[in-house]
């Protein structure tokens, strides 16, 4: 038993504790790193997708603006490739004494379902099932009370307004947290749901259809799935258009034949009624001359002859009555044709993909591939950094123990026990590490980032399985990096001799720079400068090694600080700078003339309204090339062109200079522009909310940080849609901007029956703020992985050159240099590597942030690219900061350092 | 005139209930521009000495007192300043600084010394003047030698240390060697220290010391010291 090497072996760990300690720590964060961001992607759609699945949550949605009628029932049933169809309905309320509006669903059987997290569902027209989230408020057993905007109880559509809480839920029609939908109810925005029978609504004609395909294979998200799925909508969806305006001709029709009946049974009546009157005239003069011959008759007989007039006089009274009801009707039925005729009101039926009825679906999903994209760069980085260093220390251990391998060989040891130490050393780092790497970089890392999303979704049960591929590749990578360079640099020294071996490697041989040929600049530096500057010239891998470290830690803390500051920047640029209205109260045009007079007073006798202006506002969308999915645009006609300025900065992305409406064109919000890649003066093909594709030219890209929108003249509406703008929305600022305000206000605006929907400007401004925090604690943790590589890369880097130059360090120290003299003599070069270092690291820190900025942010968001100048000198000064801890550390150890002891051995 | 007087100066190590004495109770006197050679074999305690001397290490116990100043009472600081002004300092193995030329290892040294002396004059009296621009590497173990007396000498120091300073040369260039350090020690009337397990070099010197078991075997004075040239071992 080779017991002495073994104990020689186990002594390499104990008396090189710090080289194992940071080799560990290397492998340990680039693993945690890499295999964090690479799996957290996946691992959110795993999770996203086993809820769905579960769930079985419908491939796709189709809506209507009223309802879907018997026959379209049948219709939708019977397209192809549906493997299983259910009806369902909705209505939107408030909840008594709060602003709060709730969406009450039907309760789902067998697509959609929700996920019963306490309680159970609703049995009977009494009972509702909650949003999990509304736990805090509500307990099981609890009743709930529901208004309409009024305040009564009279809710349309339900046969109740209270209900028992009997189950507490989370759905996947519910994805998100904030922004769930529009509503007329309340402030405009739904903010919780609930699920109740259908038995609870007094209507039992269904406002959805939720489908699900059989010819669909693939995850969610998956490129195959989502293509499949948009295929199966994209051929059926003008189809299920034409059932629409079918059915709204067919009703037009219909109501037309029942005013037809309607008239002709009037006009019938009437007629009756005329030759009614033209007998009772007739029998009255009858009756007159009667009289007449009969005033010498009898009174008995006069009597009777005036009955039968009063009589008489009764029926024709009777009969101008019914002459009266009949007109009123004729009245009645002219205004009913009339607004027959007039209504131009279309059934819209629409069949939406996930990614279109579910902005929730969509948005995690373009979440998770922000983590993918963030992968693609910031880990990789950082892990080769950490594999650098690791490599440099690795083969330095090789060339430390050149002595040891010799005299081992002459001891007559084989190659192989020589090579165990690098073997077993190199193991164990390489393990060691990557076993911390693997357990946090799978669960912890993961968790924190998707902890960070789920203030926006409630998906349960992240799931974070072990990934074998990344696993396995970090975890050979780490080992060979930890044993490879040792090994190679051990097996290059053992083919010498080991006479050879035994003796000390001479130093490195040093040699004049290129800069010492430049006498004028050469002679102007002071001593200490040559020195660092020959010794910079002298270790060139360790210094390129050092400036790459540096450069890549500080690279990476101006990213991790920098996603902060550009997201924070659209809040303030957004809000302050670009976005000045505070709610658009869409209303319907077309409602009766008093609706619209009491909406048009609702909104004068709205105190605190700063300035309104009367916009036309729809949702349209377009379809970028090489996308699947859809973008949903806002499109704004302000009624006076001049005045928008007061409402919407437009501003040139770049230089933000103020730009007016083109005349010729539509002003287009950059991140679109960038999406679609389009630029001024091309033409952009967009459906409007009928289905109907317009062609339009994009006269300006102006700046906007979130959701997309096009704005336009009212006269280049005209010239497009070959109508006027039908103005259906009041832009509004408030004198009061707090959320608070514009809720209240919202929701009085909501109350008028001519009311639509309230729209906040602010609407993303939640959202947005809850992204930001969590991603603080992301970019905490990035920012804590990049200072701790930046130490551990300085650590070993210094202490290798420390180790190196140790007889020189003696020397000097003998020669009579102070302590803080023999440290600056190494440390002048580690500070000048720092700061080039640094310098390196604001370049490659802007190109990165650059580029995360642009892929980061989801489809509907922009976000500033400028990093404050607070962010490089932050970035800079903690580095510096490292370095002068590790300075602190070193020169410790170079105080340490025993004078005699080095000088006397000959290693 | 004395210029180091060393009292009962002890250096022990304790290593759990062993007790070392590497230095035992060693009293001498050494006047100014004296010659002296600490000699004695392996262990006997001289480079300890040496060590004390130089500011390096302190007594366990004892005083060392150089030019009236007991220095085994100073602190770090106060002997990094010792050495850095007072000593210079000849090693068995030269170390230069690689990466310096010969004049820069000169530089180095009296770059930090008070009343340095030209560093190119220096070089130029130890014969090294033509090398001046060679690093290391590119001269050869005496020349080496020279450049590290010439850093030694440099600073100007009152006292000039040398540890086995022909331990790594062959016998013509150790000579040459000590030549250059007995030539100093009589010109600028310096005290130079030489510490050799040579007994065959004594002659050279005007005061011998004996070291055996840590202790002072004998200390004797020698009124004409014989040049080196004469001496052959």
């Amino acid at each position: 038993m080779k017991k002495a090497l073994q104990k020689n072996i186990r002594r390499e760990f104990k008396f090189s504790l710090a080289r194992f300690l940071s080799v560990t720590t290397l492998i340990a964060l680039g693993v945690i790193v890499l295999i964090g961001l690479k799996v957290t992607g996946p691992d959110m759609r795993r999770t996203a997708n086993n809820y769905y699945t579960e769930q079985k949550m419908a491939d796709a949605v189709v809506t209507s603006n009223t309802d879907i009628s018997k026959s379209d029932q049948n219709y939708l049933k019977s397209l192809p490739h549906v493997k299983k169809i259910e009806f369902g309905t909705y209505q939107d309320a408030v909840i008594e004494n709060t602003n709060k509006s709730i969406r009450l669903n039907t309760k789902s059987t067998s697509l959609s379902k929700s996920k019963v997290f306490k309680g159970k569902l609703p049995t009977n027209n009494h009972e509702i099932a909650l949003d999990k989230r509304e736990m805090s408020k509500y307990k099981i057993g609890d009743s709930l009370w529901l208004v309409n905007n009024k305040g009564g109880h009279k809710i349309d559509n339900l046969k109740r307004a209270s209900y028992k809480i009997v189950g507490f839920v989370t759905s996947p029609d519910y994805l998100k947290k904030v922004n769930m939908g529009q509503t007329s109810a309340g402030n405009g925005q739904i903010s919780t749901y609930g699920i109740v029978t259908k038995s609870a609504f007094t209507t039992t004609q269904p406002k959805i259809a939720k489908i699900s395909y059989n010819n669909v294979h693939g995850a969610s998200y998956s490129n195959q799935y989502e293509q499949q799925v948009q295929d199966n909508v994209n051929d059926v969806d003008n189809k299920i258009r034409d059932r629409g305006v079918t059915r709204t001709n067919n009703e037009k029709q219909s109501s037309l034949d029942k005013l037809k009946t309607a008239e002709n049974n009037l006009n019938h009546q009437q007629s009756q009624l005329k030759t009614k009157k033209a007998q009772l005239k007739a029998k009255q003069q009858q009756l007159t001359s009667q009289a007449q011959q009969a005033s010498a008759a009898s009174t008995q007989a006069q009597a009777q002859l005036r009955s039968a007039e009063n009589t008489i006089k009764k029926n024709l009274a009777q009969i101008s009555s019914a002459q009266a009801k009949i007109n009123r009707a004729q009245k009645n039925l002219q205004d009913k044709r009339q607004a027959i005729q007039n209504n131009d009101q279309q059934i819209v039926y629409t069949i939406k993909s996930r990614n279109d009825y579910n902005t929730g679906y969509n948005q995690f999903g373009e979440d998770a591939k922000r983590i993918d994209s963030l992968s693609n760069t910031f880990p990789i980085i950082f892990f080769l950094v950490a594999l650098l260093v690791c490599f440099t220390t690795m083969s330095r251990m090789a060339g430390q123990k050149r002595i040891e391998l010799g005299t081992l060989r002459a001891l007559g040891y084989t190659k192989f026990d020589t090579l165990k130490v690098f073997i077993i050393y190199g193991l164990s780092t390489g393990i060691l590490g990557s076993l911390i790497g693997v357990l946090f970089g799978t669960g912890f890392l993961p968790r924190r980032i998707f902890a960070a999303y789920a203030a926006n979704f409630s998906i349960p049960n992240f799931q974070t399985p072990l990934d074998p591929f990344w696993i396995t590749l970090s975890t050979v990578i780490s080992i060979a990096v930890t044993t490879l360079p040792a090994l190679y640099a051990a097996g290059i020294s053992l083919r010498e001799l080991p006479a050879t071996l035994m003796l000390p490697k001479p130093p490195k041989a040093g040699a004049k720079v290129l800069l010492e040929k430049i006498p004028f600049i050469w002679r102007h530096l002071s001593f200490n400068y040559k020195i660092m500057i020959r010794n910079l010239a002298r270790y060139k891998t360790r210094m390129a090694m050092t400036i790459i470290g540096v450069a890549g830690c500080t690279a990476l803390l101006i990213t991790g600080f920098g996603i902060r500051d550009s997201l924070n920047g659209i809040l303030s640029t957004q809000y302050q700078k670009i976005v000045h209205y505070d709610v658009i109260s869409i209303y319907n045009p077309d409602a009766s003339s008093s609706k619209l007079a009491a909406y048009d007073d609702s909104i004068d006798n709205q105190s605190g309204i700063k300035s309104k202006t009367k916009v036309f506002y729809e949702q349209v969308t377009t379809h970028p090339k090489d996308d699947i999915n859809n973008q949903t645009i806002t499109m704004l006609v302000p009624k006076h062109p001049d005045h928008f300025s007061s409402y919407v900065s437009l501003r040139n992305p770049q230089t933000h200079q103020k730009l007016s409406l083109p005349k010729n064109g539509i002003a287009m919000t950059k991140k679109l522009a960038t999406l679609t890649g389009k630029k001024v003066g091309d033409q952009i093909t967009i459906k409007d909310a009928n289905g109907k594709n317009h062609q339009v030219k994009i006269g300006k890209i102006v700046e906007m940080y979130a959701g997309h929108n096009i704005y336009l003249t009212p006269s280049y509406y005209k010239q497009i849609f070959n109508q006027s703008a039908n103005y259906n929305a009041n832009m509004i600022k408030l004198n009061n901007r707090s959320a608070k305000n514009i809720d209240q206000v919202s929701k009085n605006l909501n109350k008028p029956d001519a009311s639509v929907t309230a729209v906040q400007s602010d609407d993303e401004k939640t959202e947005i703020n809850n992204i930001l925090h969590g991603l603080n604690n992301l970019v905490l943790i990035i920012t804590l992985c990049a200072s701790a590589l930046a130490f551990v890369v300085l650590f070993t880097l210094t202490n290798i050159n420390v180790s190196e130059r140790i007889r020189e360090l003696s020397t000097i120290k003998v020669l009579g240099f102070y302590p803080m003299e023999v440290v600056l003599y190494v440390y002048r070069e580690t500070f000048f590597l720092t700061a080039v270092g640094i310098l390196f690291g604001w370049w490659g820190g802007d190109y990165l942030h650059r580029y995360i900025m642009q892929t980061l942010p989801p489809a509907t968001a922009m976000t500033t690219l400028n990093l404050l100048w607070t962010n490089p000198t932050i970035s800079a000064i903690l580095t510096i900061i490292f370095s002068v801890i590790v300075m602190i550390l070193m020169a410790r150890k170079i105080n340490r350092i025993d004078m005699l002891e080095a000088l006397k051995s000959v290693d | 005139m004395t210029y180091i007087k060393v009292r009962d100066s002890s250096k022990i190590y304790q290593t759990g209930d062993e007790e070392v004495r590497a230095n035992d109770a060693i009293s001498f006197e050494i006047k100014k521009g004296e010659l002296t050679i600490i000699v004695g074999a392996s262990g006997a305690g001289k480079s300890t000495l040496l060590n004390i001397l130089g500011g390096m290490d302190k007594p366990t116990k004892g005083d060392v007192i150089i030019n009236g100043k007991n220095i085994a009472n100073y602190n770090t600081r106060k002997l990094t300043t010792y050495r850095r002004r007072s000593v210079g300092f000849v090693f068995q193995f030269y170390n230069l600084v690689p990466n310096l030329t010969a004049l820069e290892n000169v530089e180095l040294a009296s770059q930090i010394a008070p009343d340095a002396l030209n560093p190119e004059e220096v070089l130029k009296d130890v014969g090294l003047a033509s090398r001046a621009q060679n690093f290391p590497a590119q001269l050869s173990g005496g020349e080496q030698q020279r450049v590290a007396i010439a850093r030694a000498i440099a600073k100007n120091p009152e006292l000039l240390l040398c540890d086995e300073p022909t331990g790594a040369l062959d016998y013509h260039t150790g000579k040459s060697i000590l030549k250059l350090l007995q030539d100093f020690s009589h010109q600028q009337q310096k005290n130079v220290i030489i510490v050799t397990h040579n007994g065959m070099i004594k002659p050279m010197a005007d005061h011998v010391i004996e070291l055996f078991d840590g202790k002072v075997k004998a200390d004797v004075r020698n009124a004409n010291p014989t040049s080196v040239e004469q001496i052959e071992w």
